[in-house]
């Protein structure tokens, strides 16, 4: 079969690059391995219950109206109006630390007001950082790699507001450890921050929905249960795609969302362990808490608490298999008027090694395992649980008695699900933001060129197919 | 046949909508810069240059640009080519 264009991944990126390309004439298929669209913000099935994957909010909230923000690019160039979407705004958020904590809503003057009040000492120095990073143009292709760290430190003196400052970003959005990317560090910052959270009326499943309307209504095609295996390369072009099935694509430009590593290890002429130096190390666990009723009742009323239990902060992956000392807790029910959900949730991560659940089960997937290494492995994810539960209790001391259901994550099954190798959350630390690749018709989409969060990955999505597919023939 | 002034004029706007459905395009000043009343990015613009070729098969060289700076100027550009 042949195509102008060939997308490997129904992600957001995978979906919104699709959708310009088929708006503008061309001929596009979406390669999916799984059976439903959405990629790490999809949704899955357990017992009765649809359940988001990744998603806690959508950052970059901005109200209609609002021009030259990521969200107001994104719906023109999909073409969506703001209403469709159907927003509901975050409560309140928090940074808790031993010492401090510190509030930020959707609007920055709240954050700004809390750090005033905190860190009177750092009043002018935190301004000036902030009026620095609007300055700044988060979504320039060209930006150069900076330590996000040491440009924080030339504005802020107090190591505590510094660590403050880096737990909520790096938790967002940061492949790399200990340190960051400044780009990256402002896109993080902005999303957060000086824009916002927010989360559709409706679910992940029907939001999705939308978006794969849009496309196929567009004219664009898309291939569920097709696990590209094999990029054929030759002179440095890639001449076709081959799935699991036997199936072989020709296209004149592939974009792929696997990621850069997983990408590169896809091409005929690489090596299996090709770019092993840019795997990402930065995953997570997940444990998902169903509740008979909603999290403000039994106390908890912020939308996201970023929190650690020592004031100085460190994000890497552990040498466990678990870093308890910080972590993030969500409540997916407080936004708007705390209706968009019809059952209490409470999500609890931490930063997880990859490496270590792997040794544990003795194999990557269950299915490969020994029966001493699933054991391991479930007698592990109990213990997990039952820590994951003690953080919930800090904010809703009576959790326990309410819990209808429960689900745990780790780094394993983001790699059974995704692909990603070692379960990285966000991809590899080498960002490619032109997205081009060593392969002339081969562009990277979505986390590894290097835009954030949901708005960003499409943002991706459709700047790259701008650039690469169709400016290069105006 | 060619079409009018007005009618391209109405073309453009309605192009303009498409893209920027949340703007109050009907209060849209024929004299003052497009890209500055309702806020269009570079990305915006070249999409008013791709639906022009997709819709009208007009094709406008990047030299040309400049012509569509406002609803005045690119009616005036666009008239005779569609």
């Amino acid at each position: 079969m042949k195509y102008d264009v060939v997308i490997i991944g129904a992600g957001l990126s995978g979906i919104a690059a699709g959708t310009r390309l088929a708006m503008y004439g061309k001929k596009v298929c979406i390669l999916e391995a799984h059976g439903v669209p959405g990629g790490l913000n999809s949704y899955y099935r357990r017992g009765t219950r649809n359940f988001d994957v990744g998603l806690h909010a959508f950052t970059n909230y901005v109200p209609k109206g609002v021009k030259g923000e990521p969200l107001t690019k994104l719906l023109r160039q999909l073409r969506f109006k703001h209403d469709e979407f159907d927003l509901r705004e975050q409560w309140s958020s928090m940074i808790q630390f031993p010492s401090c904590s510190l509030c930020f809503t959707n609007d920055f003057e709240k954050f700004r007001s809390d750090v005033h009040f905190e860190f009177p000492e750092e009043k002018d120095n935190f301004d000036a950082l902030a009026r620095h990073i609007d300055e700044c143009n988060e979504i320039d292709l060209m930006a150069p790699k900076f330590s996000a760290r040491m440009k924080v430190e030339s504005f802020i003196k107090d190591p505590l507001l510094r660590d403050m400052l880096f737990c909520p970003t790096m938790y967002y959005g940061n492949p790399q450890e200990d340190d960051m990317d400044w780009p990256l560090f402002i896109m993080v910052w902005k999303c957060l921050f000086t824009s916002g959270l927010a989360r559709p009326a409706i679910s992940m499943k029907m939001f999705i929905k939308k978006l794969m309307d849009k496309y196929v209504s567009a004219g664009g095609e898309i291939l569920y249960g097709k696990p590209v295996t094999k990029l054929v390369a030759s002179n440095g072009k890639i001449d076709r795609v081959m799935t699991a099935d036997g199936d072989e694509f020709e296209a004149e430009q592939v974009m792929s969302s696997a990621g850069l590593v997983e990408t590169m290890r896809l091409c005929s002429d690489q090596k299996e362990d090709a770019y092993a130096e840019q795997v990402g190390k930065i995953s997570a666990i997940e444990y998902v808490i169903c509740l008979d009723r909603m999290p403000k009742d039994l106390g908890l009323d912020k939308t996201i608490i970023f929190y650690s239990n020592t004031d100085k902060f460190t994000f890497r992956r552990p040498e466990g298999v678990v870093d308890f000392t910080s972590g993030i807790i969500c409540a997916p029910n407080n936004y708007g008027d705390g209706d968009i959900m019809e059952e209490g949730q409470v999500r609890i991560s931490h930063l997880s090694s990859f490496p270590a659940w792997k040794k544990l089960l003795g194999a990557e997937k269950p299915s490969e395992a020994s029966n001493e290494g699933i054991e391991f492995y479930q007698t592990m994810k109990h213990e997990i649980e039952s820590r994951c539960l003690d953080d919930a209790r800090v904010h809703m001391p009576e959790v326990g008695e309410h819990i209808t259901f429960a689900d745990l994550f780790t780094p394993l099954t983001v790699k059974r699900y995704t692909n990603h190798a070692e379960g990285s959350l966000y991809g590899s630390p080498e960002k490619h933001r032109d997205g081009r690749t060593q392969y002339g018709n081969l562009f990277i989409i979505g986390a590894d060129q290097g835009f954030h969060g949901i708005i960003g990955s499409m943002l991706s999505g459709i700047s790259m197919a701008n650039m690469h597919c169709l400016l290069e023939n105006t | 046949m060619a079409m009018s002034k007005d009618e391209i004029r109405a073309a453009v706007l309605e192009i303009i909508e498409e893209i920027a459905p949340d703007e109050d395009i009907a209060s849209m000043n024929d004299e003052e810069p497009i890209r500055e009343q309702i806020g269009l990015d570079s990305m915006d613009f070249l999409d008013i240059v791709m639906e022009l070729r997709k819709q009208y098969k007009v094709e406008v060289p990047e030299d040309d640009y400049n012509e569509l700076r406002t609803l005045a100027s690119t009616v005036a550009y666009l008239e005779g080519k569609m």
